[in-house]
């Protein structure tokens, strides 16, 4: 190929493979895994000599050696730990509800017309309000306490998981309907086997998109108001211009919710093998 | 009295946005006897389809009735079976599970359904693809499937509506030969809704041709070339003569109903 594209066609084609051409090859191979992580290190690079040149102060860029050595002195102290556990739990707790209630809530509206119609307006109201906005009134309403953050949390995520069920329901494929219908299905049996099939993939769509909306609930709780927290100790490191150690906690949250995220990716390729090896079709297909 | 008999009937339905009275069917009768294969032909959105879902009882006349040896249709029933116009596959399960479904419905555990299923596969070629899914498979082996799931219920009348349609014409050829195979051996009932000629002539002992919409009987053929048919008869004279009367009945109800279809696409199997 490399030969070709240089212009020497029969002759070259046969002649031995050079190391550039191997690399070449190497690289073609691997690019998909290989140009994120240049990208990376480009960035770090770039960013690193800046600082120590002093092209960035110091003060409110902290350069990546210094935030990698304020990361290995953080994951030794208790308290990065405690921070860690209070935000996970707050996240786990309120998503975990938002999810669990967003689904029966959803569903029941796509599936029962008069019930669906009765709330439509409030979902679609609450839907188009900054919920994060409404972190004052939860703390009048829950106190300082953990479960304001909760609460909070489970306000941002419940709404887009209720609308994208409610759509996941009313889309049902009325094909596959009248196929359970023709074939006698009772209701129950209709619903397993066509209702619940057809609504999964939106409800792994919701719990996705609910992951990114639960992370800023908790961190605009902890704003707020916490003893404890990772986003509680960034505004904290924020005030002493801490920059090193904010960057870090920063870092933490992103990697903790995309850990959230790959967990829900991969209960969803579990769950949805039917369509996972779609995509694997699909995959093969753009690269023939 | 052992048939199938349409009587009287007559459907009639509302567009959703303009509220508009559409008449779809219009006075239709028609008695099919058991174990014989009936074809209809017609212009698009002539009721063909509605027609079915009528005998199969997901839909209800407005007027009329259907009746299966006497016994009046109001509901779907295991005496019938449905194979779908388009890939009407589950596309969760795999091909074993979508053939097995009938049975399933009908509160048959998935184990015996998918054992009792096994041999359906078998029959429509299918052997070896039972874990596959369905995006996994050819739309004539889809098609296959889709027949094997209305088989497994061991229904009495068969209704098809289309189901080669979305086929290539040398699998259609292949499928309608294989059809006839099966039909010989089960000695169903089957309606066969079509939109090709030499197909419905070829598989039926009669082929009833409606008229543009509203949607009434035209002509009734009966088609006497002798069974077992090889693809080979499509060539003879008799069976192009058959071909050209049904062309010629059919030309000048598509003329007078193509600018009605399209008007209205598509709705005449969405009452």
């Amino acid at each position: 190929m490399a030969a070709l594209r240089r212009g020497n066609r029969i002759a070259n084609v046969a002649a031995p493979i050079g190391p550039l051409d191997r690399f070449g090859r190497w690289f073609g191979g691997n690019r998909q895994r290989i140009l994120p992580l240049l990208s990376f290190a480009l960035v770090a690079l770039a960013w690193e000599v800046s600082a120590d040149i002093g092209l960035l102060n110091q003060a409110f860029f902290a350069s990546p050696t210094a935030i990698v050595i304020a990361g290995v002195r953080d994951v030794q102290t208790q308290l990065f730990w405690g921070d860690v556990r209070a935000s996970a739990s707050e996240f786990i707790v309120g998503y975990g509800i938002a999810v669990f209630a967003g689904l029966v809530f959803g569903f029941t509206m796509g599936w029962f017309r008069r019930f669906g119609y009765f709330f439509r307006p409030w979902i679609d109201a609450l839907n188009a309000t900054p919920s994060l906005a409404l972190m004052p009134l939860v703390l009048i309403w829950f106190g300082l306490g953990a479960s304001s953050k909760v609460a909070i949390v489970f306000i941002t995520t419940f709404v887009p998981v209720v609308v994208n069920i409610y759509t996941g329901a009313r889309t049902v494929d009325q094909k596959f309907l009248r196929v359970a219908a023709g074939f006698g299905a009772s209701r129950t049996f209709l619903l397993r086997s066509v209702v619940v099939p057809s609504i999964a993939p939106f409800g792994f769509a919701a719990a996705r998109l609910g992951v990114g909306r639960a992370v800023s609930g908790v961190v605009v709780g902890e704003f707020f108001s916490a003893q404890a927290g990772l986003a509680y100790r960034l505004f904290q490191d924020a005030q002493l211009l801490q920059t090193a150690r904010l960057l870090f906690g920063a870092l933490t949250i992103t990697f903790l919710a995309l850990g959230a995220f790959r967990f829900v990716s991969f209960a969803e390729s579990r769950t949805l093998r039917w369509r996972v090896t779609a995509s694997g079709m699909s995959r093969l297909a753009r690269n023939a | 009295m052992h048939s199938l008999a349409i009587n009287d009937v007559v459907m009639e339905y509302e567009r959703p946005r303009t509220h508009e009275r559409v008449l779809a069917i219009d006075h239709l009768s028609l008695t099919i006897e058991n174990s014989s294969f009936v074809s209809v032909v017609g212009p698009s959105g002539c009721g063909k389809s509605t027609l079915l879902f009528i005998i199969d009882g997901l839909v209800r006349p407005t007027v009329g009735s259907v009746t299966i040896d006497g016994r009046q249709i109001t509901s779907p029933g295991r005496d019938r079976a449905m194979v779908f116009q388009e890939a009407s596959l589950f596309p969760w399960y795999t091909t074993l599970r979508n053939c097995a479904y009938g049975l399933e419905c009908q509160g048959v555990s998935r184990k015996d359904a998918e054992t009792r299923s096994r041999p359906l596969l078998e029959m429509v070629g299918l052997a070896g693809f039972e874990h596959h899914y369905p995006h996994e498979l050819s739309i004539g082996m889809q098609q296959r499937a889709n027949l094997a799931r209305a088989l497994a219920v061991d229904p009495d009348v068969l209704l098809m509506d289309e189901p080669f349609a979305a086929l290539d014409a040398q699998t259609r050829e292949l499928m309608q030969a294989e059809l006839l195979g099966i039909w010989a051996h089960a000695k169903k009932t089957v309606v066969f809704i079509t939109h090709q000629i030499d197909e419905a002539i070829y598989l039926s002992d009669r082929v009833i041709v409606m008229s543009a919409r509203p949607g009434r009987i035209i002509d009734d053929i009966p088609v006497e070339l002798e069974r077992p048919r090889s693809l080979d008869i499509k060539r003879t004279p008799s069976f192009t003569a058959l071909e050209e009367r049904i062309w010629h009945r059919l030309a000048s109800e598509v003329k007078h109903g193509g600018e009605m279809e399209r008007a209205d696409r598509g709705v005449a199997s969405a009452p």
